[in-house]
């Protein structure tokens, strides 16, 4: 017999441990849900934060700002839901009470049984990311979009920074999953440098592996032709050329192909439709408000979901409406604005903010309080926020600007304590610029952060960002990517991936750096060196080549001597195995290994190298090569590279007609691989 | 009864399940020496898949279907990984295009010494693999 609890859209089933909107299963943390469970279980009575903490976390002493992470993430996925219901309410210096109407159910197997919560089956398929916060006040751009998308194969949606093209997009994309029998895919083009990678970057999205450079779009589009499919290329501004030149070639290519593009400017490309995103309707001055009258304007509507968010007790009432409104009117109803004025909430008076926010705009205007234009209203706002932090914020900020894509919190650490942030305070200072909206936490197993694209490049334009921040970006790259090669040996595949793969975009931006004018070819050199498996557990055989290629050419003109060579075994990798230079530098390389003293990847080449040599007209040299090989690997202990060793061992024997020797052999091998995948069970 | 059609993931943890598997499978009807070489050569063909064919975030299933008929085993290996064609191995050439390179190591070897017959097909998205082998001592009238 399961517990069940329904409240709203949601169904809370308990020992499942699951949490269900409409049917469908949304990520909580473990931690999160079980804080849920507690306040549901409460509901109606106030549930203090001792108690809450001692029922969570029993008996471990954990800080109360753990408590308040995992309760705002709350509000983010019960306000998600968008049904304007208020479920957790602060009380203030004492804890939180669930005040939604609860349903308590005993058997969860009749759950769909009253059709309350009807199971809505995902088929369709697609990458979207989970959104915590609900869109608001762009129903009717969400309509034209989806309206558009019914008679057009290519939309775009253009906008100043700031006014939530990439928040629309996906959403528009998660509303039209049905429409798509092979989903919506989003390619997220934000943190790509380099031109020549937007096949790529938009190929990988799909999930599409490409081979080479002269190929690579006649291979999208063979992937693409029979799709039925909705392509989000989010973002494209900065590349917005290639990006037209793409999408014009995918759209005469694959008819049923559907593009929706974001970004500031128009592609210029036949059959565009455009939709220029608003910013949010705010309430006109001089007319006399309630909050009634005021709710009718979106940015008002944003403004209050956002301040209730903070659980400060904030309603809008006939004292503090002209005030809001006055400030929508301030931020030109520009939605990242608001959201970065609202969390000042917590230190001030509405009145006060109103006040404090004249300054900046004063600053600008002349005093005049003459309109900007839109992005300078963005920039004056961004500005006030940052010169509002403390200094180890701002150093956070621009340490957090080398970044690309999201990060964990231990590099974040890494390289914050490079600069004079203390690595115990790093994980408040985060959760102090999310609290203002300028960092973005993203829920999962191992949080991990992101910058607004807009935040992104203000704090990488101020004057204190510069090489330390990049340099100390990239050597810690390098030593992640070491870490996550060793660890790939005795991790399986699926976790492993979890760990590291999301670091791909910043693996990028660090070669990128280091290969530059202004960077530092040995460590660009490391990095390459060091994240083979990476690139070759994500398939990313092109840009894994362009790598390699680069760091071969510029290792000529350094002294890492053994580095080169090494890379041109690595190179080997990628190329045909039976060509027998392939051995003759797998040789090559395990000499250089021993030279460095490290026997495990002498063996690993070592291994290569034989079972390159080993055939059933050539049993004796592989086989010999092969021992060696196993000697060198076996002290490291269980890897998948000594069950692969040995497996080629069971084949030497096989060959040999020694059948005894073989099973034992393989018998190993398995054994091994069963020892690497017990490591998955032990952590999950 | 064993089912004669088996689901893995692009995981080199994976190889055990197919090992027992195919053990179980060929336990009653092929002698345990032609049994062994065959599992070792599915093995082989199908870490070839893993370490170079399936190589994506995404999870890639494997499938793997044995069908016995009297005097020989067909074994079907199928994936929806990038296009993988370890058939092509020993091209006199070098490859122009890094699809049809980096072809799988030792299973080309083992497939090549121990199997009658070896196909590739790129079907839509997926690499189709047959690979057949003569077995001895089949027992008349199993059908699998």
């Amino acid at each position: 017999v399961s517990e069940a609890f329904l409240f709203g859209p949601f169904r809370l089933i308990a020992d499942r441990r699951e949490l269900l909107v409409h049917g469908v299963p949304v990520t909580l943390g473990q931690r999160a849900f079980d804080v849920l469970l507690a306040l549901v279980r409460r509901h109606g009575e106030l549930a203090t934060k001792d108690e809450l903490m001692a029922e969570v976390w029993r008996g471990v002493i954990v800080e109360e700002n753990s408590l308040h992470v995992h309760v705002s993430t709350l509000r983010k996925v019960l306000g998600a839901a968008g049904d304007g219901q208020r479920y957790l309410v602060t009380v203030a210096g004492r804890g939180y009470r669930f005040v939604a109407p609860v349903e308590c159910k005993s058997d969860g197997n009749d759950a769909h049984a009253d059709g309350r919560v009807p199971a809505v089956p995902i088929l369709a398929r697609g990458n979207l990311p989970q959104q915590l916060t609900s869109l608001i006040g762009q129903e009717a751009t969400l309509a034209e979009i989806r309206a558009r998308l019914a008679t057009r194969r290519l939309v775009s949606l253009t906008g100043s920074g700031g006014v939530g093209k990439t928040r629309l997009a996906i959403e528009a994309g998660n509303m039209l999953l049905g429409e798509y029998g092979d989903g919506v895919w989003l390619a997220e083009l934000a943190p790509l440098q380099d031109r020549q990678l937007v096949t790529a970057v938009v190929a990988d999205a799909l999930g599409v592996s490409l081979a080479d450079q002269q190929g690579a779009m006649a291979t999208l589009i063979s992937a693409l032709k029979p799709k039925h499919l909705l392509l989000i290329i989010d973002n494209c501004e900065h590349v917005i050329a290639e990006v037209a030149r793409l999408v014009e070639t995918l759209l005469r290519q694959c008819a049923r192909l559907s593009i929706l593009a974001s970004s500031r400017e128009r592609l210029a490309v036949s059959a565009e439709y455009v939709i220029r995103v608003p910013s949010l309707a705010v309430p006109e001055a001089g007319t006399a408000l309630t909050p009634a009258r005021a709710r009718e304007s979106a940015a008002v509507r944003l403004f209050e979901d956002r301040a209730d968010t903070l659980g400060h007790g904030f309603t809008l009432d006939p004292g503090n409406v002209e005030a809001v409104a006055a400030i929508c009117r301030r931020l030109d109803g520009i939605p990242l604005a608001i959201e970065l004025a609202v969390p000042r909430l917590r230190i001030m008076s509405v009145q006060q903010l109103e006040r404090a926010l004249d300054e900046p705009f004063a600053i600008l205007t002349s005093g005049s309080r003459t309109a900007l234009p839109r992005q300078r209203t963005l920039q004056a706002l961004i500005d006030w926020s940052y010169d509002l932090l403390t200094d180890p914020e701002k150093r956070l900020l621009i340490c957090l600007s080398a970044f690309l894509g999201s990060t964990s919190l231990e590099s974040i650490a890494t390289i914050a304590a490079s600069v004079n942030v203390p690595s115990n305070a790093v994980a408040d200072l985060l959760l102090s610029l999310a609290e203002k909206s300028l960092v973005h936490a993203e829920p999962g197993n191992e949080s991990r952060y992101r910058l607004p694209e807009s935040i992104r490049l203000y704090a990488r334009g101020k004057p204190e960002f510069g090489t330390v921040q990049a340099r100390l970006h990239a050597e810690h790259f390098v030593v992640r990517f070491a870490n996550a090669t060793a660890a790939w040996e005795t991790t399986p595949t699926r976790e492993w991936l979890d760990r590291y793969a999301d670091d791909v975009d910043n693996l990028r931006a660090a070669l990128r750096w280091a290969f530059s004018p202004d960077g530092d070819d040995a460590l660009g050199i490391d990095l390459v060196g060091q994240s083979h498996v990476m690139w070759a557990e994500l398939g990313l055989i092109l840009e894994h080549r362009r790598w390699v290629v680069e760091a071969l050419s510029k290792s000529k003109a350094t002294s890492c001597g053994a580095m080169a060579r090494l890379l041109a075994w690595q190179a080997g990798d990628v190329r045909q195995l039976d060509d027998p230079a392939d051995i003759k530098e797998a040789l090559q390389a395990a000499t250089i290994f021993r030279t460095l003293g490290d026997a495990f990847q002498e063996g690993r080449v070592l291994l290569r190298a034989g079972t390159a040599m080993l055939s059933p007209d050539n049993i004796d040299e592989g086989e010999r090569t092969l021992c060696e090989a196993l000697a060198l690997i076996r002290p490291a202990g269980s890897t998948k590279t000594l069950a692969r060793c040995l497996g080629a061992l069971a084949s030497a024997r096989l060959f040999a007609g020694d059948l005894k020797q073989a099973r034992s052999l393989h018998e190993q091998a398995i054994r091994t691989y069963c020892k690497v995948g017990e490591n998955l069970e032990s952590t999950e | 009864l064993i089912p004669n059609r088996l689901v893995l993931y692009n995981d080199l943890v994976e190889l055990p399940r197919l090992a027992r598997w195919v053990e179980a499978a060929m336990q009653r009807d092929v002698a345990p020496d032609a049994a062994f070489a065959l599992a070792l050569c599915l093995e082989e063909a199908v870490a070839n898949i893993i370490m170079y064919g399936a190589a994506s975030n995404e999870r890639v299933e494997i499938t793997v279907e044995l069908e016995r008929t009297v005097g020989a085993v067909t074994a079907r290996i199928e994936d929806d990984g990038r296009r993988f064609n370890p058939t092509a191995a020993r091209q006199t050439s070098p490859p122009t295009s890094l699809v049809d390179a980096k072809v799988g190591e030792l299973g080309i070897h083992l497939v090549r010494r121990f199997a009658s017959d070896m196909q590739y097909e790129r079907r839509g998205e997926r690499n189709c693999l047959m690979l057949r082998f003569r077995t001895t001592g089949t027992t008349a009238g199993s059908n699998g």
